[in-house]
């Protein structure tokens, strides 16, 4: 039966009939889905792991017993269970283990443009690029397949177009999932890296390429199109959708495996041609294993951009040298005007506050980033997972000297638990003297409400155990922990005013719900008397989008967005906002 | 028909994911290949949201080329402005009036440049209707005569998507829409 179905659902789809017994993964668009949608198959356990590096950690030893698994994280994720993969590529696998991989280019949402392509070559790992849904099924198939029989860890990489687009794809009702079991067996010599192993397994790694070289010449989905005009292209995932789109007429190279490429496919197809394209978004990741063949005569990254997503009509002027020679394409502007914290978020109360108080808040991944569009912002970093403590521990030990102002990490829960707990560690155990705001809205928020193990929601909806905050950081030999509600601005102003001139290290939970995920019903919502609102505009200073200046230039409250969560109303001069 | 390029464009929660979702079935259904795309990022915090439909004998590229979109279904007029470059000259344009409050503070005159649009008030509209969840469905019953699909393919199509008495809802506003 013929289903509409994304990228996303596709994978989860393969996933299921491949027979995976334990799929994992840490949440992040535009890679989220996939895992939510394992979970639904019955007979397949999923779960949301505390980071990137310990899914694949896990599915490394699901793996070792004889069992199909999957690994599932967005482009950044894999830099951190990156330390795994370079390794597990000499380990090899017991039972099939794949690795799923979403990029994003153009960075819908993400804080970076990284061409995760490059790991599969760094690891020296087959790579499989889908480029519509019914591939993505496909490949994960052909993935496991490839995994068992050449004993290695197979990447399959989607992009974010792929990952969010719905396609056609054959499914049949009854499908008999394929078994496959494969009995653990005791092999130090394959998974123990020491040096003496690992010199070994190197070597297989180089063989093992050589190999999956071979095969990439005679699988189904390494094809060549023969068209009727003599334009050619090399292409790969979305970028051979839009090629074809722009010039149905041309031949096509449509590789599916492109690590390691079929380098005398290559030839025989680009021989035929006087000039041919390499099309490809992010880096030129199919040109440089071309060119290193010596097929000289292919143009890539001559005309196609770096940066960005592509689509047909930059190909078709590309082609046509319609753009000007730069290697950089302007990303389309995309409006940020509603990029702001929800209304009534309980973020907003305790950035207001680190503004009003000059504070520099280090931040961290998550929802918590967007108050860089609030014109009262006041985030001075937002670089990776869990680098707010690390970062703000050096740029507080010099703060006083030159900044004269006080330093603060601003990290939510779930990416506490994430990477923040070691960072954690190291600045007590190097006599730090931080100030950490751990900002607990009980959820993976910016995700859409995923938990984690400081709420102790599972992915299937089983409970697990939850970590509470105040006695794990205590235990860590820190003193100063303090709960403080979000909504109660007196109190977190108290908190924070104590606690920034302490000698030691402080630790300070913002405490509510994430709106969104909670769907607390609205008690009571606000408004402004507009005889007493002297328009001193401090209360837009919180950035609520409730919050909205009239056609007068005053300040009114949208009924249908408050929330209730009086902020405003706490904050207000005049005492102007009242409860309605 | 041999191929047909719809934008649906509003903000977050509007239902305009869920409508591209219907269209698409109907299409299915009706034996066309279908695409459709929509970058689901920021979405739940009431950001524009903006998916396109592509339906013909075979479709390569889920993005609509620029200029070249048959039709667009409006939830929110500043969505609107921003995307009516995807439609082409003679496309057409079936909107709400609806601009959301937080946009008003922005300085921006709305200049619909498409002469072929179909404008509906979006306060008159809900009158009429069960529930606010509901308007994309009045969309698609009005969509649903400029396309040549048979209406039976929609009614499954919204069987297929919604149950309960979300299901009851839609079909009633659908059909309000269609006539």
């Amino acid at each position: 039966m013929k289903k509409l179905i994304t990228g996303n659902e596709a994978v989860a789809r393969g996933a299921y009939e491949s027979g995976v017994t334990f799929a994992s993964g840490y949440p992040g668009t535009p890679s989220t889905e996939i895992l939510e949608e394992i979970a639904k198959y019955k007979g397949v356990q999923a779960e949301w792991s505390a980071n990137e590096k310990v899914a694949l950690d896990k599915i490394i030893g699901v793996s070792l017993s004889g069992r199909r698994s999957m690994a599932v994280m967005k482009h950044v994720g894999v830099n951190v269970a990156s330390d795994t993969l370079m390794t597990l590529s000499y380990t090899g696998v017991n039972a099939g283990l794949v690795l799923v991989v979403v990029d994003d280019p153009g960075m819908y949402s993400s804080q970076n443009e990284q061409d995760s392509r490059i790991y599969a070559k760094f690891a020296k790992i087959p790579l499989l690029e889908p480029s519509d849904s019914q591939e993505a099924k496909d490949f994960v198939l052909l993935a496991f397949k490839i995994s068992e029989r050449y004993d290695t860890p197979v990447m399959i990489r989607l992009t974010a177009r792929i990952a969010h687009t719905e396609s056609v794809v054959e499914i049949k009702d009854n499908v008999n999932r394929r078994s496959y079991y494969k009995k653990f067996k005791h092999d130090p010599c394959k998974y123990v890296m020491v040096p003496a192993n690992a010199r070994k397994r190197r070597i297989f790694v180089e063989e093992r390429l050589t190999k999956l070289e071979e095969f990439s010449r005679h699988i189904l989905y390494n094809r060549i199109e023969w068209g009727s005009s003599n334009i050619a292209f090399v292409a790969s995932g979305i970028v051979y959708q839009y090629a074809k789109e722009a010039f149905p007429e041309a031949s096509f190279l449509k590789l599916g495996m492109t690590f390691p490429i079929p380098v005398s496919l290559v030839k025989s197809f680009t021989k035929k041609f006087k000039v041919f394209y390499i099309a490809e978004e992010l880096d030129p990741f199919l040109e440089e294993q071309i060119k290193s063949a010596q097929i000289t005569h292919g143009i890539g990254k001559k005309l196609f951009p770096y940066t960005g997503e592509l689509n047909q009509d930059y190909i078709s002027r590309a082609l046509k040298r319609q753009v000007k020679k730069n290697s950089v394409k302007k990303y389309t502007k995309i409006d940020n005007s509603r990029s702001l914290l929800c209304c009534g978020c309980p973020y907003l109360g305790v950035f207001y506050l680190l503004k009003k108080m000059k504070i520099i808040a280090i931040g961290d991944i998550g929802c918590y980033a967007l108050n860089v569009f609030s014109s009262y912002n006041s985030l001075a970093t937002c670089i990776s997972m869990g680098s707010s403590l690390g970062i703000a521990s050096g740029l507080g030990r010099f703060a006083q000297k030159g900044l004269k102002r006080k330093v603060v990490s601003v990290i939510g829960d779930s990416t506490f638990f994430h990477s923040g707990l070691s960072a954690l560690a190291d600045i007590v155990y190097n006599k730090g003297a931080q100030k950490i705001l751990i900002l607990d809205n009980k959820a993976a928020a910016m995700t859409g409400g995923q938990g984690h193990p400081g709420t102790g929601q599972r992915l299937k909806g089983e409970k697990g155990r939850k970590i509470e905050f105040e006695p794990l950081i205590k235990a860590m030999g820190i003193n100063r922990v303090f709960t403080v509600n979000s909504y109660n601005l007196k109190a977190i102003k108290e908190v924070l005013g104590r606690e920034i001139v302490n000698e030691g290290i402080s630790v300070v939970i913002i405490d509510s719900p994430c709106l969104l995920v909670s769907k607390a019903r609205v008690v009571t919502k606000y408004r402004v008397l507009s005889n007493f609102c002297r328009n001193c505009k401090e209360c837009l200073k919180l950035g609520c989008s409730a919050l909205l200046i009239d056609n007068d230039q005053r300040v009114t409250i949208d009924n249908n967005a408050c929330t209730g969560c009086s902020f405003c109303y706490q904050i207000c001069p005049a005492k102007a906002i009242r409860p309605i | 028909m041999k191929s047909i390029d719809i934008v649906i464009t509003g903000l977050g929660g509007q239902g305009v994911l869920s409508a591209g979702k219907v269209i698409g079935e109907v299409a299915l259904m009706a034996g066309y290949d279908v695409k459709i795309t929509a970058i689901r990022g920021m979405a739940q915090r009431g950001e524009g949201v903006l998916s396109q439909i592509r339906i013909g004998k075979k479709i390569f590229s889920p993005l609509i080329s620029e200029g070249k979109g048959d039709i667009l279904l409006g939830f929110e007029l500043l969505e609107v402005a921003n995307n009516e470059h995807l439609i082409k000259k003679e496309g057409l344009l079936i909107f709400f009036d609806r601009l959301t409050p937080f946009k008003k503070t922005t300085d921006l005159s709305l200049k619909i440049a498409h002469k072929n649009k179909l404008e509906f008030s979006y306060k008159k509209t809900l009158e009429r209707l069960p529930n606010e969840k509901n308007i994309n469905l009045f969309m698609l019953g009005v969509v649903s005569k400029y396309l040549t699909f048979k209406k039976e393919l929609w009614i499954e199509s919204i069987k297929i998507n919604f149950s309960g008495k979300k299901l009851q809802d839609n079909l009633f506003t659908f059909e309000y829409g269609y006539t």
